[in-house]
């Protein structure tokens, strides 16, 4: 019995639009790409022999684009996440292609967020053999709560590219401020990345990873030892990190974002704080964020650590107190913080509101209620 | 320390597995004469090796087949069976195999890795963290001990009786003699073979997506080994199981007796419908939980002897044979003999090695070796 298939590989198609609306689309991002300067917006840093990060250069914003770790084996290549759309995977692709001829045998998502998951099926299409690896619980909360968040996006995205350029046109910020200049690049960054993402939306296609891992996976490239751990949930429930023990080298995923701390909707407070514990009991040397500037010591990360632990005894206190979350978000207070992490800085404070205060205590508030 | 361990894990393979006698009738899990493969379900087979011409047996290999790509659970023993594997898989299907999952480091379940690693260039061999150190650690050597095997069992011939004690049967001389006579055909086998060890190590659990079919691996506690896998299909409820269940006669010498009591427990939660042992027959329905129930009320009933034994005589090595010959005397197996081996001389013969290598296992549990 022999069945006959075409190597093409069959994958989880999210999402399928009609042809003809396809096709406009893809028109319009030609136009945009033509338009968008060659400039690359990432640099490819050399880590130590055979490890290299793509650091993004896009401002801190609302809408993320992912840094990439290359790490080169003796046969094959194995990368650390993809980006927010095929476009931006091409161009990370062409800067291997510069380092190595060897293919990429396995792409790790350190968790499900669309952002370093659209760009799999560049990695696909370039290498047949690819495997892809994520947390277990990723098959569950990418087609749940992810396709939920990806439908706001597909029906909010073209309106806030159209608010923010109107913004940008006024010269005033989303608060009806004073626009600053680093808001007027912050704006124009996520502008680029929601045009790359809805340019993907009528193909979109989203490879779920083949290989599901619980708590630690180790695989040998030839070269070295590299670790695929989950260290518990913070950022997401299915944050894994991948260390490479000979090196030092860790690659965090958004369990650590720089300058501002990505906490995100989909958190886990309570627990982030002493994830990143066991992070930095792993002493590495240096850590590649999920995004921002590479890390060569523990003290953003312990910063970090201050941040959540803060946020955790508050919002229980403010829980024990019987406020809810209304109330809890004037009792709660990280203006402490947000100094440290913004500093005079009118865009970043308004990132970490968004990404921090906000949707830190509404998730702090969701697991201290959801227990009870 | 290290030489001790690998010396003893050496001595339990050689002595226990390589004995069993030439009986036509003996069951498959002691003796397999032929090679065979079941169907299991839509695109999963079992395969069934002939015992090597040392007398080795060769572990169960299972194939399962996915949409995109097939993985592969146990590339046995000896290359030439794993080549004739790889033939009737690419009969079976034109999809790669990408995956080789061993579910422990014994080498009658690991030593065809390097055959698919030639055949597949894209395979990943997966196995839990001892396992894969415990291969590093023993079988790239396999080869140049093949005189100390053949001198081993010469010795063994010579005294009469295995390292258990047990003196041994007109059987079981035979099956010796056989077996050193298969050492310089089975050892021209492996000349070429480049060894390969996992490359791929997980600790409890791994889920892989084959394209539509789901396989979870899974390490639920030590028992025959430090790093047992169980390959599990939740779909098709399919467990295959490794040499944690070998059927119809079991191994239980080596191992972690109390642990394997718990792991059996483990695995008895899991939903299955269809066993695939490391060695021997598949089990199906309800046979399956009856099976493991068997295996933990034995080896339960071995443990709490041997504990009051080494209660009445002294704790430590040297107490060994004095407690060996107090359970056999004192704990009557007969009902366990006849559910396991049934009225088949070797099978029974087997069942004695099993029974005696347990006893030894479980004292060493005690003493804390």
């Amino acid at each position: 019995m022999i069945i006959k298939t075409s190597k093409v590989v069959k994958t989880e198609i999210i999402g399928v639009f009609l042809l003809p609306l396809a096709i406009i689309l893809f028109l319009t991002t030609a136009s945009i790409s033509q338009i968008t300067p060659k400039n690359p917006d990432f640099e490819v840093q050399k880590i130590t022999k055979d490890i290299y990060a793509v650091i993004r250069k896009e401002p801190p914003s609302l809408w993320f684009n992912p840094n990439t770790v290359f790490i080169i084996g003796k046969k094959d290549v194995t990368v650390v996440d993809s980006n927010i759309s095929s476009e931006y995977t091409r161009e990370v692709l062409a800067e291997l292609r510069k380092l190595t001829a060897k293919p990429v045998r396995y792409v790790i998502n350190t968790h499900w967020h669309e952002d370093h998951i659209i760009g799999n099926r560049v990695y696909r299409e370039a290498f047949p053999n690819v495997e892809f690896i994520g947390h277990k619980s990723t098959s569950v909360d990418l087609p749940t709560i992810g396709a939920a968040n990806r439908k706001g996006s597909l029906e909010n995205g073209r309106g806030f590219v159209e608010r923010l350029k109107t913004q940008i046109k006024k010269g005033e910020n989303l608060a009806g401020q004073k626009l600053t200049e680093e808001e007027r690049l912050g704006y124009s960054s996520d502008i680029r990345l929601i045009e790359s993402y809805l340019a993907e939306a009528p193909n979109f296609q989203i490879i779920l990873p083949d290989i599901l891992v619980e708590n630690r996976l180790e695989l040998n490239d030839g070269k070295r030892r590299i670790e695929i751990l989950f260290l518990g949930r913070a950022h997401t429930g299915a944050d894994l990190v991948v260390h490479l023990p000979k090196e030092k080298i860790l690659a965090s995923g958004d369990l650590i974002v720089s300058p501002v701390p990505l906490v995100g909707s989909t958190s886990y407070p309570l627990e982030y704080g002493a994830t990143l514990e066991n992070l930095l009991k792993l002493n590495a040397r240096v850590i590649i964020p999920g995004h921002g500037a590479v890390l060569r010591d523990a003290s953003y990360v312990k910063l970090m650590i201050r941040l959540l632990n803060s946020l955790k005894q508050q919002t229980e206190s403010a829980v024990g107190r019987g406020e809810n979350l209304e109330q809890m978000r004037k009792s709660v207070n990280l203006e402490e913080f947000r100094k440290l992490f913004a500093g005079d800085s009118q865009h970043k404070s308004f990132v970490f509101q968004n990404y921090v205060f906000l949707p830190a205590t509404a998730a702090a508030f969701r697991q201290l209620t959801e227990k009870k | 320390m290290k030489f001790r361990q690998l010396f003893k894990n050496f001595i339990v393979l050689v002595f226990s597995f390589a004995l069993f006698s030439a009986a036509a009738v003996a069951a498959d899990s002691v003796k397999t004469t032929q090679r065979s493969f079941v169907k299991l379900a839509e695109g999963i087979y079992s395969i069934r090796h002939k015992d090597a011409p040392d007398t080795f047996p060769q572990g169960n290999t299972t194939v399962i087949i996915g949409d995109r790509e097939v993985l592969v659970v146990d590339s046995c023993y000896l290359p030439s069976s794993a080549r004739e594997d790889i033939a009737q898989i690419k009969e079976w299907t034109n999809k790669p195999v990408r995956y080789l999952v061993n579910t422990h480091w014994h080498y009658d379940h690991t030593m065809g890795n390097g055959v698919y690693w030639e055949a597949f260039p894209f395979l990943t061999i997966i196995a839990h963290s001892e396992t894969a150190k415990q291969s590093a650690n023993y079988n790239p050597g396999w080869f140049e001990r093949f005189p100390r095997r053949a001198d081993a069992m010469r010795k063994i011939l010579t005294d009469g009786k295995d390292n258990n004690g047990k003196v041994l049967s007109d059987g079981e001389k035979k099956e010796y003699e056989d077996a050193i006579k298969g050492l310089e055909p089975v050892q021209a086998e492996f000349k070429t073979l480049v060894d390969r060890t996992p490359n791929f190590t997980f600790d409890s659990e791994l889920t892989i997506n084959l394209g539509n079919r789901e396989v979870q691996i899974k390490h639920l506690g030590r028992g025959n080994t430090k790093g047992d896998a169980v390959v599990y299909l939740p779909k098709e409820k399919i467990l295959i199981a490794g040499d944690l269940i070998v059927h119809p006669v079991p191994y239980l010498f080596g191992g972690y007796p109390s642990d394997f009591i718990k792991t059996l427990n483990n695995l008895k939660q899991l939903d299955f419908q269809t066993i695939v042992p490391g060695h021997g027959e598949i089990l199906r329905g309800q046979a399956g939980k009856d099976y493991i129930d068997l295996l933990t009320g034995f080896t339960s009933a071995v443990i709490t002897e041997v504990g009051k034994q080494i209660n009445l005589i002294g704790n430590g090595q040297r107490n060994l044979e004095p407690v060996r010959q107090a359970v056999q005397k004192n704990l009557d197996v007969s009902a366990w003999r006849q559910k396991f081996a049934g009225n088949d001389k070797d099978n029974q013969d087997f069942f004695d090695t099993t029974y005696a290598g347990l006893i030894t296992a479980a004292h060493a549990e005690v003493w804390g070796q």
